[in-house]
């Protein structure tokens, strides 16, 4: 702009002209426009300020509360079936070794050694495998076979038991493995070999074997007991001296 | 003015007080929760894998039952051939309750076949030292 007075250069902000040192008519209604301005800025400013302080006062902290249970609901959703994850990791590490497996179990069955059979089935977890479902039933009747076989041992070798609570457990025990031989095949989402119902019939035969040596009965009293109710087996085993 | 004021800073002290509060239990619940899933994953993921010394104790003090249990374990190699005197122990101890058991229902045949692996058992029963093993168990057994 340009000093109406002199006709020299003149900037807004000058109050009065540089050359001839007339006042400025602008100058007075510049100053009052840029202090509106200003005043104007400062509350926008304030209120954005406080706008955005309410907002990120209340978003952080319920942002931080959502993920916070989000995250506990996730655990606890983990804890809850972290029986399904480590049968997973433990399924993935059988079937790495599943030949293994596979070999280890058809020895003992071919050596007739139900115990090893027994064992190491359920200490490599192979129940957990679908592809070992097939020993399932066969390893039900191995486990009752064991506990006779156990508790029987228990009456020969320690002095804990009683005569009367081993035939109580073996006659329980026993009559687990004849079931084990009645419900073989019985379920159909149980995959059983035909080829392993022998070796039941062997695992019984043993196991009269063993409680007619053990309790000393005579073995054909013993070998009667699976037409016997558990409660006459276990009267027969207590008065073994009887049969003796 | 003055109470709006006040009672607004204490609606704004209360919330931020029980955001706090509810932060602070999510986060203790948090943590508790993860140490439980680490602690149980950790414990049903273990396997209890024995040492030799387990073995000679289970020889030593007669608990043939638990040692058969041992035997099944998954053990090194080396540790295996450590205890290998410990696992003919317990093959014997087996045999010989089937011995047993076979020669009082008069079947000579089975008997012998079990009689057979006993014998089998013995050169590396001697060979680590247990020898006195074998005696424990015909005297448990009566053989």
């Amino acid at each position: 702009m340009k000093c109406e007075h002199c006709g020299s250069p003149l900037a807004i902000e000058q109050e009065r002209c540089p050359f001839c040192g007339q006042p400025n008519p602008h100058f007075q209604q510049h100053r009052e426009d840029m202090k509106r301005f200003s005043a104007d800025y400062q509350r926008t400013k304030q209120h954005v300020y406080q706008q955005t302080q309410k907002w990120t006062g209340l978003a952080v902290p319920l942002t931080v509360l959502a993920c916070l249970l989000l995250l506990n609901i996730v655990v606890y959703g983990a804890l809850a079936n972290s029986w399904e994850f480590t049968s997973w990791l433990s399924r993935r590490r059988i079937l790495q070794q599943e030949e293994l497996h596979q070999s280890r179990l058809e020895q003992y069955l071919s050596e007739q050694d139900y115990l090893s059979f027994h064992r190491y089935y359920n200490q490599n977890q192979l129940y957990l495998a679908d592809e070992f479902d097939c020993y399932r039933s066969l390893d039900n009747a191995a486990s009752s076979f064991e506990s006779v076989y156990r508790w029987l041992l228990y009456y020969r070798c320690e002095d804990y038991y009683s005569r009367e609570e081993v035939a109580d457990y073996v006659a329980d025990s026993l009559g687990y493995l004849y079931e084990s031989k009645e419900n073989f095949g019985a379920y159909e989402f149980q995959p059983d070999d035909p080829a392993h119902l022998p070796l039941i019939d062997d695992m019984i035969e043993k196991a009269h074997l063993l409680t007619s040596s053990i309790l000393d009965l005579p073995l054909d009293l013993v070998e009667t007991f699976p037409d016997l109710s558990a409660a006459k087996r276990q009267d027969c085993m207590e008065g073994a001296a009887e049969y003796a | 003015m003055l109470k709006q004021a006040w009672k607004r800073n204490g609606e704004l002290r209360t919330s931020t007080l029980l955001t706090r509060i509810f932060t602070l239990l999510l986060s203790v619940t948090l943590v508790f929760g993860i140490l439980t899933w680490v602690l149980t994953v950790g414990e049903d993921l273990h396997t209890y894998e024995p040492t030799a010394d387990d073995f000679f104790s289970c020889v030593e003090y007669g608990d043939y039952l638990w040692l058969g249990d041992l035997k099944q374990r998954t053990i090194s190699d080396s540790l295996r051939e450590e205890v290998a005197g410990c696992i003919a122990v317990s093959d014997y101890f087996e045999a010989a309750v089937f011995y047993q058991a076979y020669c009082k229902a008069g079947q000579e045949t089975e008997a012998e076949k079990w009689k057979q692996d006993m014998e089998s058992l013995l050169p590396t029963i001697e060979a680590y030292h247990l020898r006195f093993a074998v005696t424990e168990i015909h005297e448990k057994l009566g053989l």
